[in-house]
């Protein structure tokens, strides 16, 4: 039943209809008040953050609630003010004035935020700016601790809150009239080190480098060169999505209204592992309003890989849309079309089903057991290794004879670990709205890291050719790998299919936990020889990995593992032997990082491990066995990402200088005191400091590729066309940087645009760390096209007797010997309108056989309770050496924002089930992913060098901040504790036991 | 989806009571909202028809009344934690422990009532106001005031068949006290696992004070446990853990004696380091 309510919204009333159950933050959404994001539906997200008083003639009573966790009828008669409210010039309501179109103004606060890098995804910023806000208006000079209380509520997957802390404490100062420095960035170049030394020879650089083979050959590395004379690219240049993201504008998924557009909801099973004896549709769609319901039946049978991976996807095939068979709590049922997501929620409830419980396995270790269930017995399923026993995918692969190699060496080590399932968790959930356009195309607009591989993929699977279908992807409120998939946009365009209506799908953040995608857990057990000095001569390293209900990702993931964990070092031999099996839970994927944060947490711990048992410092064992520059990393032949492999050489590494500067900042030498160590006025705490190196990859060799399209525009501007996808990592600013470089014009004068399947070309998509590395390459190629065409038309035309190789672009010009400049926009009117005329522009496609390895060093020093087992972290550290950082700001925000996730990882995130295969987890807070008020101290040191193969010598940064953190955490409890503790995350009980076991 | 047929604000507390005793309705009081239109929200809850929400009646307040604070049980944990009367009392515990409920976006909304009637089993600010003597006020519809120490209110989540009574005070003794808080958590601002707080009488009063509503007697060190049993409770009570994914049964109830004994400790400390614990006389 409808009633009014009264709400002044940003001071203009407004008399809204509402029913009794609807949410504040929907009947503000309805008003277009999009700055309200949808993080979950329990409050703790506070991406829906307002500021509500219902005394508005008192401004200080404004207080910060969240819109989500309020009906609307509570807020009747009540002031609220959102983002949008603080847009100073408005004129009315939430319709942006002539001057403000004209010009964006920003608040303080929106500027710093900008400036500092304060904003990645997006999707949480509103909600920041708003709590930050409210927090200056009250406190005009508030201390980090009130700028981090100000903001706890407002989680932020990206960020790692360093860089929104310190734009709210730059703003503060501002509005005080100073003039706060600019932000700073520790980035350092390593220094050159010349021609590799000869074994026997002291080590130029004082580390004592060592390894066997290539090592001792004299070669020359280009190295640790700063890119010179670069106007844009290693610049702190402000993200060029900032403005629109400060003011909450309406650019995700989200934030459209289509006419007509119908709300769907999924069934997803009660039960792990189940046949459907039946399902009873006809109550649901009784229901005036419903308007499809749709079930396995309803469904053509394809089966396909939901992985969004490149052509042709890699095996097995085991999904169809919808199936008579459930194999997880969570999976898909049903789906339901309707009016309202109220007759959503009542049509799913009415729907009956009946099972036929079937025996489940929740453990991998179950999963080969003889007489287990098999979770896979469809017969129409492809290229499963081995359904009977439930192993999806098979992986053994050998470099050399591990075996001899172990048996001849001088002392060999075995240890196993075990890591854990955990969530993407980005705060916006997945989302997809399709709807057939003009032409009778379906048009899908999904938050997805990748829109060309889910127009490919989901084409079969809706029976339309690849041509009748337009993926488009606006700004994406975060991914992490969990929408580098194809999860939901089959289920939602089905039913606009039926339908002929737009249908808006999204996931509720239940359904994100129980129904979207994961972190592979895994069993690794490691099995390494060294000779009489400490050098590695094999490693075997075993791994049985839990795929869930699915493969998908499971056999890239896992290749990954083995890369990681058999390449981090140098090794004569190598074998990596890895099972991925099939049990009844919901279903790991892509996750930041992707096989290589499991494959460091027990390979790191091994070696250290392993050092310890042989009698040496771990840290100089590492680094005797770490692989350098010049050497090759032959398990890439063997292995490459589940498919063809090829040669690998490192040809940069400032991982000795990561090591080092990182030991400086963290303090390593604490280590050694007493005192620290265990504070006399606090007998139950001991601290740590540990270490963990860190190997990652850029883009996947051979494979990935990514195009660009440049095009002059008349004023000297350029469009910049890529299908690369920014999940919020800035490289929409990075790419647009590279072409601003090469194209000599400041950042400003590229129109980036990604990514349309229609108007942009091709890209993988973001994943594998290859954005900077791939498409920057294709966006350097279209720019040195460009650039060329340029030059030649003001060659022939503008510039007399000059030939096109001598000019070049600069300032906005194109420049000849002499000081003869013609502009831009000159070259532009005079190519397009006056001579032979034609339009200046490129594509370009770039893909590599190389995948240069960023390095990095990460510390953590602790604090160990020693009578709960509670670990409190005092301090991180990452030195990274991601080659030249073609944006420092953006490139350091990925390393607090993932080492942070890393954290997580470590400590306290985690999918837990009870007997039935059912998540004891259903929302923000028992899945614990850290806030602002709670961070230990962040330090991020980038050490440049010069990867000869990268765009200006780029290589990546994105994933390899979650790869050393659990295990410099382990590493720190060993050092505070002396206990080893070989399973994450380190909960205080399981920290507890490992304590009170050592005791016994 | 959030599925209800009806949304009430009475402005008098005999209306709320009227729709509240009005059976043919599954209705339920709404205080904040921050725990119950989530449970709508994800239809956790589908045993209500309607709800009442208690914004329109006067419960947000604080008083300081001869010895005793009378807390409105509208009022939200921001404004209590604020309130400078709470800021004193036995050391500011109240704030202390107001932080853990939630960050300030929800303590802005919950509520002080609402707190008392869910009775989280990790909630820390209730084993505060279990420690400080709290006691709770309620009002039936044949408009009856009763007063029951919290200890034995018997709180839970609000049924609709329950529902014939309202909270509408906390109450607490303005006592001479110092108090002393540990925790566990899984980070430093996670519910906890196992939490507990002691309140210590100050010197000069007797051991045995009055609380606010009875006569029940004041211990010189009260300690309250929460993380332990369906609901924070008293410390001598008998322990029953319940173990979950956090913690099990047996870590929670070794835990109990580290933190009771922490915060036992922290609290005389406070208590000698002050002096003479907060600045109230009852």
């Amino acid at each position: 039943m409808l009633s009014t309510i009264t709400l002044t919204i940003n001071g203009t009333q407004h008399e809204i209809a509402v029913q009794p159950g609807e949410l504040l933050r929907t009947a503000l959404r309805r008003l277009r008040i999009f700055s309200l994001k949808h993080g979950d539906e329990t409050g703790e997200s506070g991406s829906d953050a307002i500021l509500l008083t219902r005394t508005p003639d008192a401004p200080e009573s404004y207080r910060l609630v969240n819109s989500g966790v309020l009906l609307a009828s509570q807020a009747d008669a009540a002031s609220v003010i959102t983002l949008e409210g603080l847009e100073e010039e408005n004129e009315e309501g939430s319709e942006r004035s002539r001057t403000e179109l004209l010009s964006p103004r920003l608040s303080a606060l929106q500027q710093q935020f900008i400036e500092c890098g304060a904003i990645q995804c997006g999707y949480c910023t509103p909600a920041q700016l708003l709590a930050a806000q409210h927090l200056l208006d009250k406190d005009p000079r508030p201390g980090e601790a009130a700028v981090r209380e100000a903001i706890a509520g407002v989680l932020c997957r990206c960020t790692g809150y360093l860089k929104p802390v310190q734009a709210i404490l730059r703003a503060a100062a501002q509005l005080q009239g100073e003039t706060p420095p600019a932000p700073q960035i520790d980035v350092r170049d390593a220094p050159a080190t010349g021609e590799w030394p000869a074994s026997d020879q002291p080590p130029a650089n004082g580390w004592h480098d060592g390894g066997p083979d290539t090592q001792t050959q004299t070669r020359i590395v280009p190295v640790t060169v700063a890119p010179p004379r670069t106007q844009v690219v290693n610049k702190p240049e402000p993200k060029v999505d900032a403005v629109k993201l400060a003011k909450g504008r309406p650019v995700f998924a989200d934030d459209v209204e289509l006419p007509g557009m119908l709300y769907a909801g999924l069934l997803t099973s009660p039960v792990a592992h189940a046949r459907i004896l039946s399902i009873d549709t006809a109550d649901a769609l009784a229901l005036p309003g419903v308007h499809a319901v749709q079930t396995y039946a309803d469904l053509p049978r394809v089966i396909y890989a939901s992985g969004g991976q490149s052509y042709p996807q890699p095996p097995p095939y085991d999904q169809v849309c919808l199936d008579s068979k459930v194999r997880y709590v969570g999976d898909r049922v049903a789906t339901v079309a309707a009016e309202t997501p109220e007759l959503v929620q009542e049509a799913l409830e009415r729907i009956k089903v009946e099972y036929e419980e079937l025996p489940a396995i929740f453990s991998s270790d179950d999963a080969t057991r003889d007489g287990a269930p098999v979770i896979h017995d469809e017969t129409d399923a492809q290229m499963i290794h081995d359904a009977r026993r439930n192993v999806a995918v098979k992986l053994l692969v050998d470099h050399n004879d591990v075996d001899t190699a172990l048996e001849s060496a001088h002392f060999v080590f075995e240890s196993e670990y075990r890591v854990h399932q955990v969530q993407q968790a980005s705060i916006e959930p997945h989302i997809v709205i399709t709807y057939w356009d003009e032409d009778d195309r379906l048009v899908i607009r999904t938050s997805t890291q990748v829109p060309f591989h889910v127009r490919r993929m989901i084409a079969p699977l809706l029976g339309l050719p690849v041509r009748r279908i337009r993926v488009l992807k606006p700004r994406i409120g975060g991914g992490f790998g969990g929408k580098q998939e194809m999860l939901i946009e089959d289920l939602c365009a089905h039913l606009t299919i039926e339908t002929g209506r737009p249908v808006k799908f999204e996931y509720t953040r239940q359904m994100e936990f129980s129904s979207a995608r994961t972190r592979h857990p895994q069993r690794l057990r490691f099995r390494s020889g060294v000779d009489a000095g400490g050098k590695l001569v094999g490693m075997e390293v075993r791994v049985v990995a839990d795929t869930g209900a699915y493969g998908t990702h499971g056999l890239t993931v896992q290749m990954v593992t083995g890369f990681r964990a058999l390449s981090t070092y140098w090794l004569p031999a190598a074998r990596f032997d890895c099972d991925v099996v099939y049990t009844n839970k919901p279903v790991p994927g892509a996750f930041r990082g992707y096989g290589a944060p499991q494959a460091l947490f027990g390979l790191e711990q091994h070696m250290e491990e392993m050092a310890l048992a042989f009698g040496m410092d771990p840290v100089e064992f590492k680094r005797i066995n770490w692989v350098k520059e010049g050497q090759s990393l032959p398990m890439a032949v063997a292995m490459g990402e589940g498919r063809e492999g090829f040669p690998q050489t490192v040809e940069s590494s400032g991982l000795a200088e990561c090591v080092e500067a990182g030991a400086a900042s963290i303090g390593w030498d604490r280590r050694h005191d007493p005192v620290w160590k265990a504070p006399p006025d606090r007998p139950h705490i001991r601290r740590g400091i540990g270490l963990a190196i860190c190997m990652h990859g850029t883009g996947i060799a051979g494979l990935d590729m990514g195009a660009a399209s440049i095009k002059l525009n008349d004023d000297g501007s350029f469009n910049l066309l890529v299908g690369a996808t920014d999940l919020g990592t800035g490289s929409d600013t990075v790419l647009a940087q590279i072409a601003a470089e090469a194209l000599g014009v400041p950042l400003e004068q590229i129109l980036i645009y990604s990514s349309d399947t229609d108007f942009t070309p091709f890209d993988t998509g973001a994943y594998a760390s290859s954005t900077t590395y791939i498409s920057g390459g294709a966006v350097l190629k279209a720019a040195e096209d460009v650039s060329l065409q340029i030059r030649r038309h003001a060659a022939a035309h503008l510039f007399e007797g000059v030939d096109a190789d001598q000019l070049w672009l600069e300032n906005q010009k194109v420049l000849a010997p002499g000081g003869k400049a013609v502009s831009l926009e000159k070259v532009a009117l005079h190519s397009i309108h006056q001579e032979e005329q034609h339009q200046i522009m490129a594509t370009a496609s770039h893909m590599s056989y190389v995948s240069p390895p960023p390095f990095a060093a990460q510390y953590a020093a602790l604090e160990v309770d020693t009578e709960t087992g509670q670990v409190t972290v005092e301090k991180v550290v990452m030195a990274v050496d991601c080659g030249i950082a073609i944006n420092p700001v953006t490139a350091s925000g990925q390393v607090e924002g993932g080492m942070t996730q890393a954290l997580g990882y470590a400590l306290c995130e985690e999918m837990p089930y009870d007997e039935n295969g059912r998540l004891q987890i259903s929302r923000f807070g028992d899945y614990r992913i850290l806030a602002a008020n709670e961070i230990p101290e962040l330090d991020t040191i980038l050490v440049q060098t010069y990867e000869p193969t990268g765009p200006f010598g780029a290589k990546a940064i994105a994933e390899i901040p979650m790869d050393g953190m659990a295990p410099a955490i382990a590493s720190a409890i060993f050092d505070a504790t002396g206990v080893r503790i070989r399973e994450i995350p380190f909960t205080p009980e399981r920290v507890w036991r490992a304590l009170k076991s050592e005791k016994k | 989806m959030a599925i209800l047929a009806e949304y009430h604000r009475p402005k008098t507390l005999e209306h709320a009571l009227e729709l509240l005793a009005d059976r043919k309705s599954k209705r339920i009081p709404l205080a904040g909202g921050t725990d119950l239109v989530g449970a709508l929200e994800t239809r956790q809850r589908r045993d209500v028809d309607g709800v009442i929400d208690l914004a329109g009646l006067d419960l947000s307040f604080i008083q300081r009344l001869d010895s005793s604070l009378h807390v409105g049980s509208m009022t939200t944990l921001s404004e209590l934690a604020e309130h400078p009367v709470c800021n004193d009392l036995a050391g500011g515990i109240l704030p202390v422990t107001a932080r853990f409920e939630g960050p300030p976006n929800l303590r802005n909304a919950a509520t002080i009532g609402g707190l008392v009637a869910l009775a989280e089993p990790d909630s820390e600010l209730f084993a505060a106001l279990l420690a400080l003597n709290a006691s709770v006020v309620t009002v039936d519809v044949d408009g009856m005031e009763s007063h029951t120490q919290l200890d034995d209110f018997a709180g839970s989540s609000p049924r609709p068949s329950h529902g014939r009574t309202l909270i509408t005070e906390i109450r607490l003794p303005l006592c001479h006290a110092a108090a002393g808080h540990a925790r566990i958590a899984r980070t430093p601002m996670d519910r906890c696992i196992v939490a507990a707080v002691v309140v210590v009488a100050g010197e000069g009063e007797s051991s045995r004070q009055k609380s606010a509503s009875t006569d029940d007697n004041f211990d010189s060190a009260r300690s309250a446990l929460c993380g332990l049993g369906p609901r924070p409770q008293l410390a001598d009570r008998p322990l029953v853990p319940r173990g979950d994914f956090k913690g099990s049964a047996e870590y929670r109830l070794a835990m109990a004696e580290v933190v009771g004994k922490r915060a036992l400790a922290a609290a005389m400390g406070a208590h000698q380091l002050s002096g003479n614990g907060s600045d109230f006389r009852c």
